[in-house]
């Protein structure tokens, strides 16, 4: 009989995981703790709504409410010190209490990964993870200000194109030789630097940060080569690390995130992983953390089900979106692999834009730029596996509907 | 009640959906087996345009932006993250053409 279930974290996947145990009619306690003092919040905001204003704060994931209605014993602005695997509980860092756990969720998420240089820590200098960074950052992101952004992954190209926006001067210093290469691929990561210095944004590839310079604030980043570059701010984005230290403390199989096999289950029975921390296996056969919202949401939902012995295997395929340049980017599955690259449209336009990885006769990576319809489709087409042609692909005369309906 | 003529029934294929607009009021109407049915077409939970990025499996749609599903008859939630419904309106068929009410916006009961 299950009657207590621990989940640390309060974001996206604990609370996805405590809607799913209740849904499934879990009826025991749940207990959810989470480092950050406010209820859990829409983390891909940050860089968007939240930073341009348009939205005050970020949207709550789920009201207050209903944390009450779901009897969920939530305790918010506390961290775990401690996993005791032999005991089954998991202890406080503010206090000596214990809770004792007959199945245990790990949902801690990612950290934004550290540059350690000189000048760091002067004023000004800023990473994008939590509310109060991105609303820090807002509150100092002046018209005619220059913002220096370390970092051209994702969130260093979302909040690029934020700041410029809101009338920043901004320069993006990525150290690889093209943008969003991990993410999106050499030449959608091409194109969206175009549509970034279209906007008016300076992008410098094959450029190292060695050290940022300033008195208390940071005035000037200093490059590997020499160069520096004024600046009244920075952004460090240089990608994320699993918040797995507690799981590997408790001597839990760990490889940048919390080993999971496909139903969410870590090298401990009763322990299970979701989201960000966990590094889950693909379709592909690899693993990793995938850092998404979409697959961070079905993990959740997965290890809950796992959680109340009702276990399924579901290995992942990576799905996200981005804002880029007023662009809506969505990608599903890894676009850098086995096949070849086929694009319907043309790289020279705006959009609509699907690029699609070809592999066998089928899909196995879709990035569609602002068209939502064929990328649902598409997806649809890559997950059912089903044969398709490289002609089939590239016309735009051709419908996916139909070939779905065939 | 003031229906206002939208599209005609050919331009909603079956199993697909037309964003249509007037106002300022943006609606989404989605062909389900041959009938048609109405609701706003901004997903409650992001700002996402069900009609262009949603994907309709029978009568349920889901967004392609965070994966949350309504029933496009009631406007109920049928899966997260999504917590509120969607608003339903009123339709009508006139011969060929499709009638919305655009002032009929409401929760289902």
């Amino acid at each position: 009989m299950i009657k207590s279930i621990v989940i640390i974290g309060a974001g996206l996947a604990g609370i996805t995981a405590a809607r799913t145990l209740r849904s499934e009619g879990y009826k025991g306690r749940i207990h959810m703790i989470g480092a950050e003092r406010v209820i859990g919040y829409d983390r891909p905001s940050l860089s968007k709504s939240v930073l341009s204003g348009k939205d005050p704060l970020p949207p709550p994931l789920i009201d207050s409410s209903w944390y009450d209605e779901a009897q969920i014993d939530l305790r918010l602005g506390d961290l775990i010190s401690e996993i005791d695997i032999e005991n089954a509980t998991v202890r406080f860092q503010s206090g000596d209490d214990l809770i004792a756990y007959d199945r245990l969720l790990i949902a801690t998420g990612s950290n934004a990964r550290h540059m350690p240089v000189e000048g760091i820590d002067l004023e000004g200098v800023f990473y994008l993870r939590g509310s109060t960074d991105s609303l820090a950052l807002r509150e100092a992101m002046h018209p005619g200000r220059s913002l220096v952004v370390v970092g051209g992954g994702l969130i260093g190209c979302e909040v690029a194109t934020t700041a410029r926006d809101a009338g920043l001067d901004v320069t993006i210093l990525e150290a690889g030789d093209e943008l969003l290469l991990r993410v999106l691929g050499r030449e959608t990561g091409e194109w969206c630097r175009i549509q970034l210095e279209k906007l008016g944004i300076k992008v410098e590839l094959n450029t190292l940060v060695s050290s940022f310079q300033g008195d208390e604030s940071v005035e000037a980043v200093i490059c590997a080569d020499g160069s520096s570059l004024l600046c009244d701010l920075v952004l460090i984005s240089i990608g994320a690390e699993p918040a797995d230290e507690l799981a590997r403390d408790a001597g839990l199989s760990c490889d940048r995130g919390v080993v999971v096999d496909a139903s969410g289950k870590t090298s401990c029975q009763n322990i299970f992983a979701a989201g960000d921390v966990a590094s889950w296996p693909l379709v592909t056969g690899e693993r990793r953390s995938l850092e998404t919202y979409i697959n961070s949401q079905k993990q959740a939902e997965i290890a809950a089900n796992s959680m109340l012995d009702s276990p399924s295997l579901f290995p992942q395929i990576s799905s996200s979106w981005t804002e880029i340049a007023g662009h809506r980017i969505q990608m599903s599955g890894d676009i850098d692999g086995p096949g070849e690259l086929v694009l319907r449209g043309n790289w020279q336009d705006d959009g609509p834009l699907i690029l699609f990885r070809f592999f066998e006769s089928r899909i196995n990576a879709v990035i569609a730029i602002n068209t939502p319809k064929n990328f649902s489709l598409a997806c649809r087409i890559m997950t059912s596996g089903m044969q398709i042609s490289e002609r089939e692909l590239r016309d735009a005369s051709v419908n996916f509907r139909d070939l779905l309906k065939k | 009640m003031s229906f206002t003529k939208v599209c005609v029934f050919s331009d909603v294929p079956d199993g697909d959906a037309l964003k249509v607009e007037k106002n300022g009021i943006e609606i989404a109407v989605f062909n389900v087996d041959g009938e048609l049915f109405a609701t706003q077409d901004r997903c409650t939970h992001g700002d996402w345009s069900l009609s262009e990025g949603g994907y309709l499996e029978g009568d349920v749609v889901e967004c392609s932006l965070h994966m949350g599903k309504f029933c496009v008859r009631s406007g109920k939630v049928k899966a997260a993250p999504a917590c509120e419904p969607l608003k339903i309106y009123t339709l009508q068929i006139e011969g060929d053409e499709v009638l919305v009410d655009f002032d009929s916006g409401r929760l289902a009961p």
